[in-house]
């Protein structure tokens, strides 16, 4: 393990909280606690909200207000109404990031863990760690129709060094995996007799587990490391044909209720990209929503479009990518529109949730592909909810960055930028993971405890 | 840079005409410190779950042709996992039921092959095993009932030699060869265990969810006698790597037939068994998953909003690609020069050519303005613009390697665009190719794409820009050597690709880095890119004949098994 580098050029504590302007709080790099919290009163949950391309900087921030509060940017103004539900986070650095510190260091966003292959993640993405802390999987979802086949573009939420999780992108399937075997507590019959079906299940896993293992002790350690990850995948098959329901998590009725949603779920696709995009991403936020307000799960990634490329829900011509390079005709105009789009989005995600009423215990966290311009530096960040989770809401946290923005992740490591892995290790102490660190270790600095306590 | 640990692997001569011409991807201008080389302590880490690559410095591409092959290289033995066309194929084959794949996750492309065939990076991940799961359940069912008509026995207190029966029809079909009797008794005792709890029928069924659900299914093997070293593949083996290399299907009944006697040790016999394959549709479809990755064809999806227009222009170029390989004993000239194209209604105004309907038609298109896969309307929409459609070119068909672009590259975009607004982009690239730290690496793939500049970003012939101005489409070759040159457009370049070493062979490379699965390597693999690629060439550059030498080669037929 390397010796840190930001711990030997540690500022000093004078440089916290230096105020900058009404409302806003500038915040020093260091600001840390070792204390280590507790596992959370409530259950928590995690989405992460992922778009491509970063954003027009410009238009999309917030300002600090007077006597404390922040405004949003234009491009974020859909989300005024969610505002005392919303922190908008700037300044945070990729310190995880490649030398080539651009598009293709998505696939290191939701990990940070450092690794010389620029289209590889070394490590568990935060969707996985929390899913993994409550003993399951996330949802990993995204939204067709885009590329046939993953590649760097798409692999954003990785199992564990080098495997990374599809994106499921069919609403249909991510309804019948979830609820599939699910019964909303409005049936009322938590004494339901077991189903002999479900003990058949489990014996035909546990048989097809000895094949496994037969099979594996012919191959070599690599080819065994796969077979492990299959046996990891029947673990999740098991829980949903061989395991009678847990309902103690499944809330209320009505948020739970499935009303329509396999419906929605199955609907088809709409000719017109823009509309389905909308559609289908809508729905799956319902899906996600419900499946944090019936219990079944914890954690989802929403992958909205592939980076460096991506549909332009502007219609103005040119794709996402072509109009963030203005590549695409009125690029100034459209970039700023993209973003705004999306953020309309955002807000259907914290409506979502909070209809269901598990806004307050979930961690929704709006990350993009790269800030601005081929870069990991500077980046903003959106977190909504969690309030039950001791998330500060209604924040503007800005801070501070120095040096050129497109300099490189030797710029992002400078000691004086904070490292957007504490925004990760303050969303996992949220959700009662008590670690000081996430990813690298020498890139984690406690946690954003101006986000978070503790 | 690779470790050379493995000099031996090709002749003394070979290597060192290897080490002479050097390394192609040196890239003059890099600035130290700059984006390459990154993390090289890390020297097992680039591979994913594949572990750790060894092979000598690898032969320019242009050199190949000159080497010396006494020794090959044994590839490591490995498991593969089924894709989800082939998982498909397979249940079909089986258990004589359609799957439907369409909630499967698709294979990711692994980033140093470009495709999706890659055999280290695929695994059952939950997506898979969730529908192979369900679909297991489904086929069991229906299985069960069919077993039921067909064989007496199991009317009625099935014993263990019925049941055995059932495992050696159904296992062995499934897992593409047969069982030992232990295997077999394995599955006879669970049936007979779940039959006290569950009665028959359930077991039968659930023997049936067993097999569908198992490794020996899910996984390819290419591991030999599984003993430790340089193995000779089992007939069986060999059988399914035919199959599924060319087909994504398992083994034919005259496959299974051929390795069940022993037969496939038999160069000629396997040639004979390619060459039947290569004529089904199964072999045609491959073909079309080679093309689409090859040339990316998936970033239409983004780039065309019609998604009529954006799926024909696919099937379009799929179709081309597909009647030289298959269908008319094309040539690697024709790939890169012919002026044909399928279109329809949708493609016809962008071709500029009459057509009606959306069945794709072949018609012959004016030679001065079309010629190969690299003006068809597939590449062009997936690549607008000269940047991408020249990295492609570059790495796609010349095999060679670009460095990634320095920290704060992209805020160069000003001086790649230049003062002019109606600048053509020969003039915006005569006015950047001089400006650092850019211009230097640009200048090895922009002016590729610069030679396609007569197709604008839906792939329709101009004459000049959207300003007015006459384009240029002229520029130069540079790095191969033997296809350096100037050229002035990309018909011409075409033809430079079509008539060089450099482009033969790395044609060769890419087809068997798709095909083997894995990172073929101009380094340790360059003399089966030889052997394949001499044969294209010995026989007229006639595309099929590429497919068939993969069979041929010893790398088909040798596996060493490591730790």
């Amino acid at each position: 393990m390397t010796k840190s580098a930001s711990s030997l050029l540690r500022p000093s504590r004078r440089d916290l909280l230096r105020g900058l302007g009404a409302g806003a709080v500038l915040l020093a790099p260091f600001a840390r606690s070792r204390r280590l919290d507790a596992a959370p009163a409530v259950d928590g949950n995690l989405l992460v909200f992922f778009t491509p391309n970063g954003f027009a900087r410009d238009k999309f921030d917030a300002v600090a207000s007077a006597g404390g509060g922040y405004t949003f940017k234009p491009s974020l103004a859909a989300l005024e109404p969610h505002r005392s539900n919303v922190s908008v986070i700037r300044g945070l650095c990729n310190k995880s990031a490649s030398t080539k510190s651009s598009h293709e260091d998505c696939v290191k966003i939701l990990t940070c863990v450092s690794g010389a292959d620029t289209s590889t993640g070394y490590g568990p993405s935060i969707d996985q760690v929390v899913a993994k802390q409550f003993g399951g999987r996330p949802l990993t979802l995204a939204v067709e129709k885009f590329n046939a086949e993953p590649n760097w573009q798409t692999k954003i939420s990785w199992v564990k060094a080098g495997a990374f999780e599809p994106h499921v992108k069919s609403p249909k399937a991510v309804f019948d995996n979830v609820f599939g075997n699910f019964m909303p507590p409005t049936a009322g019959d938590a004494t339901r007799a077991p189903d002999p079906i479900l003990a058949q299940n489990k014996s035909v896993l546990d048989f097809v587990r000895g094949d496994i293992s037969l099979f594996k002790s012919r191959l070599s350690k690599a080819d065994q490391a796969k077979l492990d990850l299959h046996l990891d995948a029947l673990r999740e098959v098991e829980k949903r044909v061989a395991t009678t329901p847990d309902l103690s998590r499944s809330g209320n009725a009505a948020a739970c209720a499935l009303d329509g949603l396999s419906q929605r779920a199955s609907a088809a696709q709409l000719a017109d990209q823009v509309d389905n995009l909308k559609a289908q991403g809508e729905t799956m936020l319902d899906l996600v929503a419900t499946s944090f307000a019936c219990g079944l799960k914890r954690s989802a990634t929403l992958f909205w479009q592939p980076a460096s490329d991506g549909i332009n829900p502007n219609r103005g011509g040119g794709n996402h990518h072509q109009v963030s390079h203005y590549e695409a005709p009125n690029s100034a105009e459209q970039w700023p529109a993209i973003d705004a789009w999306y953020a309309d989005r955002f807000k259907y995600a914290i409506e979502a949730l909070a209809s269901r009423g598990v806004l307050d215990n979930t961690v929704v966290v709006w990350v993009t592909e790269i800030s601005e311009s081929h870069n990991q530096n500077d980046f903003v960040n959106l977190v909504a909810g969690g309030k039950n989770l001791g998330i500060k809401l209604g924040q503007y946290l800005k801070y501070p960055f120095v040096g050129d923005e497109g300099g490189g992740v030797s710029v992002g490591r400078d000691a004086r930028n904070r490292s957007q892995a504490d925004l990760w290790v303050s969303i996992q102490k949220a959700l009662g993971i008590a670690q000081d660190t996430f990813g690298d270790a020498e890139h984690s600095s406690g946690g954003l405890t101006e986000l978070r306590n503790g | 840079m690779r470790t050379v640990t493995e000099i031996g692997r090709l002749s003394p001569l070979g290597f060192a005409f290897a080490l002479l011409v050097g390394c192609n991807a040196v890239i003059a201008g890099n600035a130290s410190g700059g984006p390459t080389g990154g993390g090289g302590s890390n020297s097992a880490g680039g591979t994913s779950m594949g572990g750790s690559i060894v092979a000598p410095n690898d032969v320019p591409t242009q050199a190949i042709g000159a080497l010396t092959c006494d020794v090959r290289y044994a590839p490591d033995g490995r498991v593969w996992r089924l894709s989800p066309e082939q998982y498909a194929a397979a249940v079909a084959d089986s258990f004589a039921m359609n799957v439907d794949i369409s909630a499967m996750p698709k294979d990711g492309i692994n980033q140093s092959t470009g495709f999706s065939t890659g055999s280290s990076d695929n695994y059952v991940t939950v997506g898979f095993a969730d529908v192979v799961w369900d679909a297991g359940k489904l086929a069991a069912e229906s299985k069960a009932a069919q077993l039921q008509t067909q064989m007496p026995c199991l009317s009625s207190a099935p014993d263990a030699a019925c049941i055995a029966s059932v495992v050696t029809q159904v296992a062995g079909r499934a897992f593409r060869r047969p069982l030992p009797d232990a295997e077999t008794q394995r599955y006879v005792q669970f049936f007979q265990t779940q039959s006290k709890v569950n009665g028959e029928g359930a077991a039968l069924r659930m023997l049936l969810q067993a097999i569908a659900n198992s490794p020996e299914l899910l996984y390819r093997t290419e591991l030999g006698s599984g003993a430790p070293g340089n193995v000779q593949l089992l007939d069986h083996e060999l059988a399914a790597q035919l199959s599924f290399m060319l087909t994504d299907a398992p083994p034919s009944d005259a496959l299974r037939a051929a390795a069940d006697a022993a037969q496939l040790s038999d160069r000629a016999t396997v040639a004979k068994l390619a060459k039947d394959l290569l004529a089904t549709p199964a072999a045609h479809k491959k073909g079309d998953q080679f093309v689409s990755q090859y040339l990316q064809l998936s970033g239409l999806d983004s780039k065309v909003t019609d998604a009529a227009v954006a799926d024909a222009m696919t099937a379009s170029t799929q179709a081309f690609f597909s009647n030289l390989a298959f269908d008319s004993r094309g040539t690697f000239t024709d790939l890169m020069t012919a002026p044909s194209a399928y279109v329809n209604a949708a493609l016809a105004p962008l071709y500029g050519v009459a057509a009606s309907g959306t069945q794709l038609m072949r018609v012959e298109l004016d030679p001065t303005k079309r010629g190969g896969l690299l003006t068809q309307l597939g590449f062009l929409a997936a690549k607008p613009g000269p940047i991408h459609r020249g990295r492609l070119i570059k790495e796609g068909f010349l095999c060679g390697d670009i460095p990634a672009p320095p920290p704060g590259a992209s805020l160069q975009k000003d001086k790649l665009a230049g003062p002019d607004p109606d600048a053509t982009e020969q003039q915006r690239w005569q006015n950047f190719k001089s400006q650092q730290p850019c211009g230097g690496c640009h200048t090895m793939f922009q002016p590729l794409g610069l030679g396609f500049d007569h197709y604008d970003e839906m792939g329709r012939y101009r004459d000049t820009n959207a300003a007015g101005r006459s384009i240029d489409a002229s520029g130069a070759i540079v790095g191969t050597s033997d296809a350096d040159g100037s050229f002035v457009d990309g018909l011409e370049l075409g033809k430079k690709i079509s008539a060089s070493a450099t482009g033969r062979y790395c044609f060769a490379k890419r087809y068997l880095s798709f095909a083997f699965g894995r990172d073929v390597t101009t380094g340790r693999d360059a003399c089966a890119i030889k052997g394949v690629g001499d044969r294209m060439i010995q026989n007229g550059l006639v595309l099929s004949e590429l497919f068939v030498a993969m069979t041929q080669d010893d790398s088909f037929y040798q596996r060493n098994n490591v730790e």
